[in-house]
């Protein structure tokens, strides 16, 4: 359906620029320093087109406030937002409406992301009904058998409700609902975390089909690694608001340059591997309220020496990967 | 003789109209020492399995059959009076959730010595004492300092330490584990479960893990229970059942994980839904969703045979164990 040219190869899909967030949570009005969540800082990362871009990292690191940021859905505090070399972060709602349109979303609970008054039929034929008032009914249900076809579900439940469904049904269902307008873009906020093992393999080959028919890009959050090694082309991980490596999936897990993307990798459990040894990592789980002096992992890198506390690590090249650390040639 | 050996057990829910077997026909052993995973999907009825060894069936759950004998003592059939006194003591148990352990209006210490004194004839001193050497042995900075913190001051990794310490004040033989990392991330449940590992061999104490990450399972326990719709399915040395599943389902499982290797394929998965209590197909429950289901697992529920270490709920185990 897109009719759009494509741009030159260099251009990424989606691009940020020093994206930052600041939530402020408010405080007292006598407090002398308020308290502000620094979510993001300074965050850049291209999709390339085609590709399935994998954002990893532990709860509270920004990565679905990064994801929401792309999306539109909250407003930056610093930096810069592009779809195919536009930039959409200061667009009006009106003018967003067509980027919405090739940029659609997946939600981690699929119990809240669908509306529990509204039938299967009616939750697919909205987000068409929004984009394409003019479409006739007829092509509209044309195109809602074909879409739920076409994600594995039988058309015949458009008369339900979700809760007559299961946790990887109406995951198929939302994903069946981003796919409608079809989008060139679609952003996956933890899909499978909430579902049973079975369940994350239909859901995962349902994803993988959708990117392969339709030519998607993909970009998908997760804390499972070994998801992204299954399912990834590129990697960024991400660590209190500050992405550290970015880098191919196969490089990433052949070599991981970070300290961080090092200590991740040795938690993750894996089948067969004998058992848990582990290396705990210094000191407390720091809060995004007070972030830590330069590099925001030093108080907890085993690593990090004087030059970690005073000066923040830009991400830079590092044998084709990128890596946001002073020491990453040592420590290899 | 097995610390603890659970024979055909059955736990019912009884509702309106129709009745809920949450367990059927549940047999397995616990030695001395022994860290026993059982894994399964959510409903598969793990917790229930659990839960009923301590007696802590909510209602109207019932234990409608068979025995739970620990140290001599069948549970299934002890008061509760009686029960009070063996779980929490002999038997101690670790939730999904520390914060729904955890009162959050009483501190750290309060809740530590409360457990003592409910168990042991003891003074506040020793109490105190005996709480700060388990906080240490769990790994929490400063003690002493923690003991006077009340739950919401500590990050969830370290409230679920504070629970395995609560867990360990009585010296239990037995800890039983539900999704005890679930809600945390990588890094801190690599860090809890290497310490649960620890903590099991210094002490010699038993583990009854539950989850549904047969990663996990795999790094901590040393045999495992496979469970589909409120049945054994499979059990045996965890390491087997990882290197050759013999039950269709776990062969299943196994193969629906992305790992090293499948990257751009297409993960195996398993057609369908596990049945709900109130529709458990006929025969084996397993085989409208089973690549191998013949006419005959439709006849009735397979008994368990045995391959190798292993036991396994499936007509044709033996012949899909040849077929390899």
């Amino acid at each position: 359906m897109s009719t759009t040219e494509a741009p030159p190869v260099e251009t990424p899909l989606v691009e940020t620029r020093d994206v930052e967030k600041l939530f402020d949570l408010g405080g007292h009005f006598w407090q002398a320093e308020k308290p502000i969540v620094r979510a993001l800082n300074g965050v850049s990362i291209g999709i390339r087109r085609g590709e399935t871009f994998c954002l990893v990292g532990e709860s509270g690191c920004g990565k679905s406030t990064l994801a929401r940021s792309i999306m539109g859905l909250i407003d930056v505090s610093a930096g810069e937002i592009y779809y195919r070399g536009e930039r959409i972060d200061d667009l009006p709602s009106k003018a967003l409406r067509p980027f919405r349109r090739r940029m659609q979303m997946i939600f981690q609970n699929p119990y809240a992301s669908l509306n529990p008054r509204m039938t299967i039929q009616k939750t697919l034929e909205e987000p068409l009904r929004f984009h394409f008032p003019d479409m006739p009914q007829a092509d509209v249900r044309d195109r809602v058998e074909q879409v739920m076809t076409s994600v594995g579900n039988d058309p015949s439940w458009g008369r339900r409700y979700p809760h007559e469904f299961s946790g990887g049904q109406r995951q198929r269902i939302s994903i069946a609902r981003a796919l409608m307008v079809d989008p060139e873009f679609v952003v996956a906020d933890e899909p499978i975390s909430a579902l049973d093992v079975s369940i994350q393999a239909q859901v995962l080959n349902v994803m993988m089909d959708a990117r392969d028919a339709r030519d998607l890009t993909y970009l998908f959050i997760t804390h499972d690694l070994s998801v992204v090694q299954h399912f990834g082309t590129r990697v960024g991980v991400m660590y209190l608001g500050a992405l550290c490596e970015l880098s191919d999936t196969k490089k990433l897990f052949a070599a991981p340059r970070h300290p961080y993307t090092r200590i991740l990798m040795q938690a993750i459990p894996r089948l067969g591997s004998g058992e848990f040894t582990h290396t705990p990592m210094l000191g407390e789980v720091p809060t995004a309220i007070k972030l830590p002096s330069g590099c925001v992992f030093h108080p907890r890198c085993p690593h990090a020496t004087k030059r970690c506390t005073a000066e923040v690590p830009r991400l830079r090249d590092l044998d084709g990967s990128r890596v946001a650390c002073h020491h990453a040639e040592e420590i290899a | 003789m097995a610390l603890l050996e659970i024979r055909h057990l059955g736990v019912e829910f009884p509702l309106r109209r129709t009745v809920l077997k949450a367990l059927q026909d549940v047999s397995f052993a616990l030695d001395e020492g022994e860290r026993l995973g059982i894994v399964g999907e959510s409903g598969a009825g793990k917790s229930v399995a659990a839960f009923s060894i301590i007696n802590l069936l909510s209602k109207p759950g019932r234990i409608s059959g068979g025995e739970i004998l620990f140290e001599g003592r069948n549970l299934a059939r002890m008061s509760a009076e009686a029960m009070r006194a063996v779980r929490g003591d002999r038997i101690s148990m670790i939730f999904q959730d520390p914060m729904m352990t955890l009162n959050p209006v009483l501190t750290v210490e309060t809740q530590m010595i409360e457990v003592l004194k409910a168990h042991r004839k003891i003074g506040d001193d020793e109490a105190r004492r005996i709480a700060v050497e388990r906080l240490r042995e769990v790994a929490i900075p400063s003690p002493e300092r923690r003991l006077k913190s009340y739950p919401h001051e500590l990050s969830g990794g370290q409230r679920q330490r504070v629970v395995i310490a609560i867990a360990l004040l009585t010296e239990p033989s037995i800890i039983i584990a539900d999704e005890p990392t679930t809600a945390l991330d990588v890094t801190i449940q690599a860090g809890i479960m290497s310490l649960m590992l620890d903590l099991c061999k210094s002490r010699n104490m038993s583990l009854i893990l539950i989850t549904h990450d047969l990663a996990v399972v795999s790094q901590v326990t040393e045999r495992v229970i496979v469970m589909y719709a409120g049945r054994i399915v499979e059990q045996g040395p965890t390491a087997d059942i990882i290197a050759h599943p013999r039950h269709p389902y776990t062969q299943g499982l196994l193969k629906a994980l992305p790992q090293e290797g499948t990257a751009g394929r297409r993960l195996n998965q398993i057609p369908g839904n596990m049945p709900a209590l109130d529709s458990i197909p006929d025969g084996c429950a397993f085989h409208p969703r089973c690549p191998h289901a013949g006419e005959r697992c439709q006849a009735g529920v397979p008994d368990m045979v045995e391959i190798g270490r292993q036991q396994c709920r499936c007509l044709k185990a033996q012949e899909l164990a040849e077929a390899v």
